[in-house]
């Protein structure tokens, strides 16, 4: 079973939540806004091809544009394998927080 | 080695908006490089460890044969694969890998003291019992590798420091002479690179490094000298050993540098 690290959790959920429009440029800043903290593009990069490696994720090209030197976008999409982790990564952090006393317990 | 071209294309889209100086630019693209080639550093750490270990191994055993460096290099395959999976491999891939990879060395360590040091000619009892008792070792070690393999950076690299620890035991083991000096110099070497590959500091993984294989380089020489009793000992020895001892130290303080940077980062990813 292949599991997720706290950063690739954190970069699946950006990509969730940005939706179509998730490429490296979207996916940093929304990573920098949610963790407040400065991030690298390697390290996004990294993490993204880790990803696509466990088959957690897909790509696909969009068109070249000025602004970015004639090079194209690409774009990147949450597969079923990769929310399946999400879910399993949610419910054992869940089981793991019950484990915490509540105020009030002995 | 190039970069993608997404990437290029993102920091210049990034650049282009004005928020970040051409320092940021070059750093980025620094750390993308280093992102790039890291496996690599882990491999290249792994194998420099190992082989630096070799080259000492052949200074002080001064018999410098190819066969030597066969199960070195098998045990650094091995352990690169490992680091490379990371917790993507089960706990039984990882164990049959190691296991197989000690086998496997532990019977070329047999066939080349076979054919360097004249086992064959022992009698028969003696044959097995060198056989089995390096097969054992080989287990017994890559059963602790894989128990510590588990997940989480440093269990890897306590594995690396176990596989030298391994690969010097059975070659101990084969060696009969300079038993306490070599064991105390592998282990001291295990010790010091699971504990440099820990740290930080750049300067302090390199003068730490660099101070354990030193240390570890002299030890069978202080010791060997102390037992020395014919006179021109001292000089031949120098003579054979020294310069060898001391590039050893020196590739092997580098890689084991080189790993720990790779350490810090996984770590701060």
């Amino acid at each position: 079973m292949k599991t997720l690290g706290e950063f690739e959790r954190a970069v699946l959920l950006a990509i969730l939540h940005i939706g179509d429009e998730s490429y490296g440029v979207n996916i940093r800043l929304q990573l920098e806004k949610a963790l407040k903290r400065k991030i690298s593009f390697g390290a996004v990069y990294t993490t993204l091809d880790r990803l696509l490696e466990k088959g957690f994720l897909s790509s696909y090209s969009g068109d070249p544009t000025p602004e970015r030197g004639g090079r194209a976008k690409k774009f990147f999409k949450v597969e079923a394998a990769g929310r399946k982790a999400l879910e399993r990564a949610r419910r054992t952090h869940d089981a793991i927080w019950r484990l915490a006393p509540t105020r009030g317990t002995p | 080695m190039r970069l993608p071209e997404e990437f290029l294309g993102d920091l210049d889209e990034e650049f282009a908006k004005g928020t970040h100086s051409r320092l940021w630019y070059w750093k980025e693209m620094i750390l993308m490089v280093n992102h790039l080639i890291s496996r690599w550093i882990v491999f290249a750490g792994g194998a420099g460890v190992i082989a630096g270990t070799a080259m000492a191994t052949l200074s002080w055993a001064h018999q410098p044969t190819i066969f030597v460096l066969l199960p070195y290099g098998l045990i650094v395959v091995a352990t690169a694969v490992l680091l490379r999976a990371r917790s993507d491999f089960p706990f039984l891939a990882r164990f049959t890998i190691l296991l197989t990879a000690f086998m496997v060395a532990s019977l070329t360590q047999y066939f080349e003291l076979g054919f360097h040091l004249n086992v064959v000619r022992q009698p028969v009892w003696l044959q097995a019992a060198l056989f089995g008792g390096t097969l054992g070792i080989g287990c017994v070690i890559s059963v602790c590798a894989a128990l510590v393999s588990g997940r989480g950076l440093n269990r890897y690299l306590s594995s690396i420091a176990l596989g030298v620890l391994g690969g010097g035991a059975m070659f101990i083991s084969m060696k009969w002479t300079n038993f306490i000096p070599m064991a105390l110099a592998f282990a001291l070497l295990a010790v010091a690179s699971a504990f440099v590959l820990r740290q930080t500091r750049a300067l302090a993984r390199v003068a730490l490094s660099l101070l354990a294989w030193t240390v570890a380089g002299s030890l069978p020489l202080l010791i060997y000298l102390a037992f020395a009793r014919r006179p021109g000992d001292f000089a031949r020895f120098w003579d054979a050993f020294w310069l060898r001892a001391l590039v050893s130290t020196v590739i092997g303080s580098l890689f084991v540098a080189a790993a720990g940077k790779r350490t810090r980062s996984r770590i701060s990813n």
